[in-house]
């Protein structure tokens, strides 16, 4: 993750070294939103885990819909078409659990991924401060899937028992979004945005073993709905 | 454009801390449960073997069943002095069985500690896990001996008044199996019981009477194979009875009760008799009673038996072949005197020179006292007898190693020591010998010889070989020595002859004859002492029916000729009553005998002479070699 982050700042540090670039066309966004993403293996596991278990568990939180995170920059390669790379990062997890006075069990699931494309971005319609735009994000979601179980029985934890394990792996991802904006500012616009986010071609596998084949992986498919701001240095 | 660059590295700074943003799970609510109870609901455990304190002589499995009811059961755990056997055996989830290594372990005291584990049913997380459990310890004290097998068996026998009590150590150990007792008792009942108590170390026999012979055996059976036995035999002599003579030779008889009443059938009373005796048994059922009478009158000249049994329940065969320890009397008519096998009158001393079993001593008939004894090795036979006397009985001689010796009737002092030409390697071959008051011996040998020797001397003074008409038998001297009776087998008128000689100037002459005296050996010729000189020749005239005739011995004048009752028999003559007793001796017998005056000829019925002991007959009283003397004028019935 840090090499991709490295290779941005090198792409950016180009474009500000290059003759022909000109400051006027970029534009920054940062944005933020709710992710609804189904993740319908991951809850068939909570509920196969739930089933083994020979006591009675509850799901205490099943993937609910929690906020992520967009950064973008986008360079206006022809009139109303700006392409750039943007940068998204997702997490939602899972617990399933009891409690009781002799002890506590749990099994939490944690997934966050880190998603590296490019966002094009063409303006459809344009009227005083308001814009409406079409935008096509595409790229690598490279995620991290890790599984903590922990028993413990006893006021003072006579027993303990906790078992992590930990899972990466890499999807492509594809989100045509419609996006509607206000312009603030000549230099800065709110910005709205609903979009949908497919997860394909997944591969899986646990970090220190990658021969155990994985047959249920985090799903990143879902709606985003999300708000942000985005700069232009005009 | 320093400030757009500011803008994107602070971007860029959000960007990074977003990064650590992160999935954040929440709090799990408590579920109220009940905590499982202090009070452990109960289990049911099956332990075998079934024994508080484990006794082990040898390795064993034991097992271990519980039934926990609703509470789910975790584990079973077994330890031995606080070493867990690991490998158990399992025949279902609740049963185990476990091996314990007897051989391997110091015999003493040891533990064995099972605890089985059980879930709560709390529902808990801890319960369901398994990390809230209820336990339950059971502690199981062993005792080791390897040594247990060793002597088992039967200790001492006790009598009860049930019966018989047979005692054996318990073998109070795991691998007992069951103790396998049985008994047999001659002729009468065998029984096997199995007993599984190993505290039931005993067993009464309410069988057993006095006198059975039984027989019992033991075995210890072992759960892994294998047994130990022992047996015992035992039995307890019936008491004898009772027996009283009367003087009109009734008999009563009285006996004890048995000990073991309630397992008497009857008691059973028979007699053995001598010859000529009548036999009887008698079944008295009414236990009550113990005394009864013989139905017959009992004689003289044997000894009788009565044996008393306790026929026990149960036993129905023949009483007489039930075989049974003790409960025999002897008894007999008469004074007691000394038993004899051989015996003759020494005339001038009132005594009985007497034989008994290797011994010679002598009876005074006056004071009924028994003088010093000689023992004496005598070699004989039929014929000769081992002991020969002299007609006044001065003196008696007898082989003993191949030479024959005299010795005086006085003082038992040897006079001399004579071959006689008797033997052929180790056979004595002679039919007969005699000894003279005056020193003579005669003897007739098997194949025809008559010699006479000088016991002084001993010469051979005379010798004949009888020609093939006759065959030697029986040969005695006069009271005088000059004379001697020859009974010979007379081939030609194929009966028994008297041949009568002089013996004078070592010359035999024929003094006479008397033919047809009898058929037997025994009995047809006895001289009297020398102050009578008579000779007593009992004259077979046919079957069972003889006469006596007394001869002077010195010139074989018949004296006296009495008639003795047809199927009597003369068995014994006395020379100073001038009396001879006649023996029935046909069948079916009768209950007396006859004494027959010599001189007048008068039958007198006497007491049954019974049995075939040696008489001596003299002044009246009869001495039987069964010990007993009667005066035969206090037995005179007619």
């Amino acid at each position: 993750m840090k090499k991709i982050l490295v290779l941005i700042m090198v792409i950016l540090s180009c474009w500000q070294l290059s003759a022909q670039f000109n400051p006027g066309r970029l534009k920054f966004g940062i944005l933020g939103g709710y992710a609804f993403y189904s993740q319908d293996d991951l809850k068939s596991l909570n509920q196969i885990i739930s089933d083994e278990i020979p006591f009675d568990t509850q799901i205490i939180d099943d993937f609910e819909p929690v906020v992520y995170f967009v950064g973008y920059v986008q360079y206006e390669l022809f009139n109303q078409f700006y392409l750039g790379p943007a940068y998204e990062y997702h997490y939602t997890g899972s617990r399933l659990g009891a409690r009781d006075y002799s002890g506590m069990f749990s099994f939490d699931q944690y997934v966050r991924t880190h998603q590296l494309g490019l966002k094009a971005d063409y303006s459809l319609f344009s009227m005083k401060s308001i814009f409406i735009a079409a935008e096509l994000n595409l790229g690598a979601s490279f995620t991290d899937w890790e599984m903590d179980s922990k028993l413990e029985i006893g006021d003072n934890e006579e027993y303990s028992e906790q078992e992590l394990e930990q899972l990466e792996g890499f999807s492509w991802y594809v989100s045509p979004t419609l996006k509607l904006g206000y312009q603030i500012f000549s230099w800065v616009s709110l910005t709205g945005r609903a979009a949908y986010s497919f997860d394909v071609n997944q591969d899986y596998h646990y970090q220190n073993n990658k021969n155990i084949d994985i047959i249920r992986n985090p799903d990143w498919n879902g709606l985003k709905l999300s708000a942000g701001l985005e700069f232009q240095l005009r | 454009m320093n400030k757009n660059v500011n803008c994107v590295f602070g971007v860029l700074a959000l960007l990074f801390t977003l990064y650590s943003c992160e999935f954040s799970p929440s709090e799990i609510p408590l579920t109220e449960l009940e905590e499982p109870s202090d009070n452990v609901p109960a289990v049911w455990i099956e332990l075998t073997p079934g024994m508080d304190t484990l006794r082990l002589s040898a390795p064993i499995r034991i097992t271990y069943f519980v039934e926990t009811g609703e509470h789910q059961l975790y584990q079973i755990k077994v330890e031995l002095d606080n070493v867990e056997i690991e490998h158990l055996g399992y025949e279902s989830p609740k049963k185990i069985n476990a091996h314990i290594p007897v051989t391997s372990m110091e015999d003493g005291l040891h533990e064995i500690k099972i605890t089985t584990y059980t879930a709560t049913n709390s529902g808990s997380i801890a319960d369901k896990t398994g990390n809230e459990i209820y336990w339950y310890e059971l502690t199981w004290p062993v005792f080791v001996n390897k040594q247990a097998k060793d002597n088992l068996g039967f200790s001492d026998l006790e009598l009860v008044p049930e019966g018989l009590k047979l005692s054996w150590p318990q073998y109070r150990y795991a691998d007992f199996e069951h103790y396998e007792f049985s008994w047999h008792a001659a002729n009468t009942q065998d029984g096997r019981i199995s007993i599984t108590d190993p505290y039931q170390n005993s067993y009464i026999d309410n069988t057993y009477v006095e006198g059975c012979y039984v027989y019992y055996s033991l075995l210890i059976h072992y759960t892994e194979g294998g047994f130990a036995y022992d047996n015992k035999s035992y039995f307890e002599e019936i008491e004898s009875p009772l027996v009283q003579v009367n003087e009109d030779c009734t008999v009563d008889i009285r006996w004890i009760h048995s000990k073991y009443e309630q397992n008497v059938q009857l008691y059973c009373i028979q007699t053995s008799v001598p010859s000529y005796g009548r036999k009887e048994e008698h079944d008295v059922t009414n236990l009550n009673d113990t005394t009864i009478r013989l139905n017959e009158k009992i004689g003289f000249g044997g000894d009788y038996q009565v044996r008393l049994r306790y026929i026990p329940k149960g036993y129905h065969n023949y009483h007489s072949a039930l075989n049974t320890a003790g409960g025999v009397t002897t008894f007999a008519i008469g004074d007691s005197v000394p038993r004899f096998e051989e015996a003759f009158l020494i005339s001038n001393e009132n005594s009985l020179l007497l034989y008994h079993e290797g011994s010679v001593s002598k009876y005074n008939i006056l004071t009924g006292e028994s003088s010093q004894t000689i023992s004496i090795n005598p070699e004989g036979n039929a014929y000769t007898g081992m002991f020969n006397g002299s007609p006044d009985g001065n003196c008696f001689g007898y082989f003993e190693n191949h030479d024959y010796v005299i010795r005086r009737s006085s003082d038992l002092s040897i006079v001399n020591k004579t071959d006689l030409e008797a033997f052929n390697g180790y056979n004595l071959e002679l039919n007969s010998v005699a000894v003279s008051n005056n020193g003579l011996i005669a003897t007739t040998g098997y194949f025809g010889a008559f010699r006479i020797f000088d016991s002084m001397t001993g010469q051979k003074i005379y010798e004949q070989q009888f020609d093939s008409r006759y065959y030697p038998r029986k040969v005695l001297f006069s009271p005088d020595g000059k004379n001697l009776a020859v009974m010979v087998n007379d081939y030609t008128l194929n009966t028994t002859s008297l041949i009568y000689y002089s013996f004078e100037g070592n010359e035999l002459a024929e003094l006479g004859r008397v033919d047809g005296v009898g058929q037997s050996v025994w009995d047809v010729l006895v001289f009297g002492p020398q102050d009578k000189q008579q000779l007593a020749v009992s004259r077979w005239r046919s079957m069972y029916e003889y006469n006596v005739e007394v001869m002077d011995s010195r010139t074989f004048e018949l004296l006296y000729s009495v008639e003795i009752p047809f199927l009597f028999v003369p068995v014994a003559y006395d020379f100073i009553s001038d009396q001879v007793i006649g023996r029935y001796q046909s069948f079916p017998t009768k209950d007396f005998s006859y004494v027959v005056d010599l001189k007048t000829g008068e039958q007198k019925q006497t007491v049954l002479f019974s049995g075939k002991e040696p008489l001596v007959f003299t002044d009246g009283i009869v001495y039987s070699g069964n010990g007993r003397s009667i005066a035969i004028d206090d037995f005179i019935t007619e």
